[in-house]
């Protein structure tokens, strides 16, 4: 079972994980996009975290909803605005719960998702974030009943997923206009997805 | 972009460009202090109306900053600079403003924009306040021949503003000052043109963030150049009656004034030898999105009912 001191824990991970991978991420934004990914992904999650590590509501719907916030206040980047709907996804659907556990947290990722593909009007192939997050959330839900190897299972489909990115030509913002010469790349946002499920095994 | 030079060493170069921007208008304008955002509003809101927020990325000329005041807009939210703001400051702003007619918010459409007010109309109805967004889409040749939900936006923006401004003045109601507003988006379209000075050609449709341009032309007289423009944007406004053209010349950083006027002058002719007749023309700098000599030329084509809702406006440095 999972309840604010996990979430707290997990987002601080991501938060420790993308700082470390932050350099990291400015290059490979800087190729096709304008470079700010690894400042947005840094300064959203650190902003999360530190809003968990302080807050005392147990609702995590309402701790959800906050990150959301918090989150696009700090990064208000396309990406960034792009995991505070995943935020806000998850909020609606662990509206009112206090504690779950992992196939509840499986279906709340999935509700973030689908609120992202939703509002950015993308799907996985489009060479974006869902690439890395779609499938490894389908994989956390799989293996949910086996514990915590199903974390070991949804990372190594992210990586899969961001892998498979570079066959894929960019058709959503900046990255739209260099169409051919993106093949061979792997997207920022898919790595930075990747990083998540990482920070999380 | 630009290299600014007049700036202080760890201040917040849009922050102090708001603050001289009331420092100018101290009696119309006000701000409210935040750490992520920029933000310029009325300092007394008009009487029982519909409210109209104008946001997008700073640092672009009057566009947002200063884009508030009678006329216009009731307040302006941006980001860094070429950045979107926040949801959350689009969303405080427009329920600080609100008077329970509803908030219009406009902004040009591109991806962070879209998804922010996206974002803030869902923070907004959950509040239970009134809420449409105009995406402006007036960039020909950001997305040739697709649709406008992939087209992104200029300075068409500023007409946007005026006609929402005045259509919320007349007592319409939200979803008529939106849909008025959507029906000026449909005919407005913008073409940006720069001159390259390493090749000597003169370059249209670049985008702001160093796309490459979709058309390079000979440099050529004025005259020519502008009837290349003109044949774009017409293009397709055609399907439109034959009624009024507005035009609305934006200047870049590097175009004089001089410029500036000789193309108004020349777009002004260039409509009228094709059988349109011209309404207000206007030339300044508005949006100051490239590093180049060049310009923007925003065209809108009205019938009878947008042209209630043209009459020129001053803000404090331009007329749309």
């Amino acid at each position: 079972m999972a309840n604010r001191t996990q979430l707290a824990e997990s987002l601080k991970k991501i938060s420790s994980k993308m700082t470390e991978k932050e350099k990291y991420l400015i290059e490979l934004d800087a190729k096709f996009g304008d470079g700010d990914l690894g400042l947005s992904m840094k300064q959203g999650f650190g902003k999360v975290a530190d809003y968990l590590a302080k807050a005392e509501e147990n609702d995590l719907g309402i701790l959800l909803r906050n990150c959301s916030s918090e989150f696009n206040e700090a990064a208000p980047s396309t990406l960034g605005t792009i995991i505070s709907f995943g935020f806000m996804g998850m909020a609606k659907y662990l509206k009112g719960k206090t504690s779950v556990d992992l196939p509840d947290i499986a279906s709340a990722m999935e509700a973030g998702i689908q609120m992202i593909m939703n509002k950015a009007k993308s799907k996985p192939g489009d060479k974006t974030i869902l690439d890395s997050l779609y499938p490894a959330v389908q994989a956390l839900k799989e293996h949910a009943s086996e514990g915590e190897t199903a974390w070991e299972e949804a990372y190594k489909a992210a990586c899969a997923g961001a892998e498979k990115t570079r066959k894929m030509k960019g058709v959503h913002g900046r990255i739209a206009y260099y169409g051919e010469k993106t093949l061979g790349e792997m997207d920022g946002g898919a790595v930075a997805g990747m990083l998540i499920f990482e920070a999380l095994k | 972009m630009k290299k600014l030079v007049y700036v202080n060493k760890g201040r917040d170069p849009l922050k102090e460009t708001v603050e001289g921007i009331l420092d100018s208008r101290p009696d119309s304008l006000t701000t409210v202090e935040n750490e992520y955002s920029h933000i310029c509003m009325k300092a007394e809101l008009p009487e029982n109306r519909v409210r109209v927020l104008v946001n997008g990325g700073g640092g672009r000329g009057p566009f947002f900053e200063g884009c508030v005041g009678d006329g216009l807009a009731d307040a302006a939210v941006s980001g860094d600079f070429n950045c979107a703001p926040n949801a959350y400051m689009i969303y405080q702003i427009a329920k600080q403003i609100d008077c329970g007619k509803g908030v219009l918010l406009v902004t040009n459409n591109f991806m962070g924009d879209y998804l922010n007010n996206d974002m803030a109309k869902e923070l907004l109805e959950a509040d239970g306040i009134p809420v449409e967004v105009c995406y402006v889409s007036d960039d020909i040749y950001s997305a040739r021949g697709e649709e406008k939900e992939a087209r992104g936006g200029l300075c068409g923006i500023g007409f946007i503003l005026k006609i929402s401004a005045a259509a919320a003045k007349s007592g319409s109601d939200l979803q008529e000052v939106y849909r008025i507003a959507e029906k000026a988006n449909s005919r407005i379209r913008s073409l940006a043109f720069c001159y390259n000075e390493d090749t000597g050609n003169i370059e249209l449709g670049n985008g702001f963030s160093g796309e490459a341009p979709a058309e390079i032309i000979e440099l050529a007289d004025a005259d020519k150049v502008t009837e290349k423009i003109v044949g774009v944007i017409l293009g397709e406004l055609e399907i439109y009656e034959k009624k009024k053209i507005h035009i609305m010349m934006n200047r870049m950083l590097y175009m004089s004034y001089a410029e500036g006027y000789i193309m108004l002058h020349a777009a002004k002719r260039e409509f009228e030898k094709r059988g349109y007749k011209t309404g207000i023309c206007t030339a300044g700098l508005y949006f100051d999105a490239f590093d180049y000599n060049g310009g923007i030329l925003s065209v809108l084509i009205t019938d009878d009912e947008l042209e209630q809702y043209v009459n020129p406006v001053n803000g404090f440095d331009f007329t749309i």
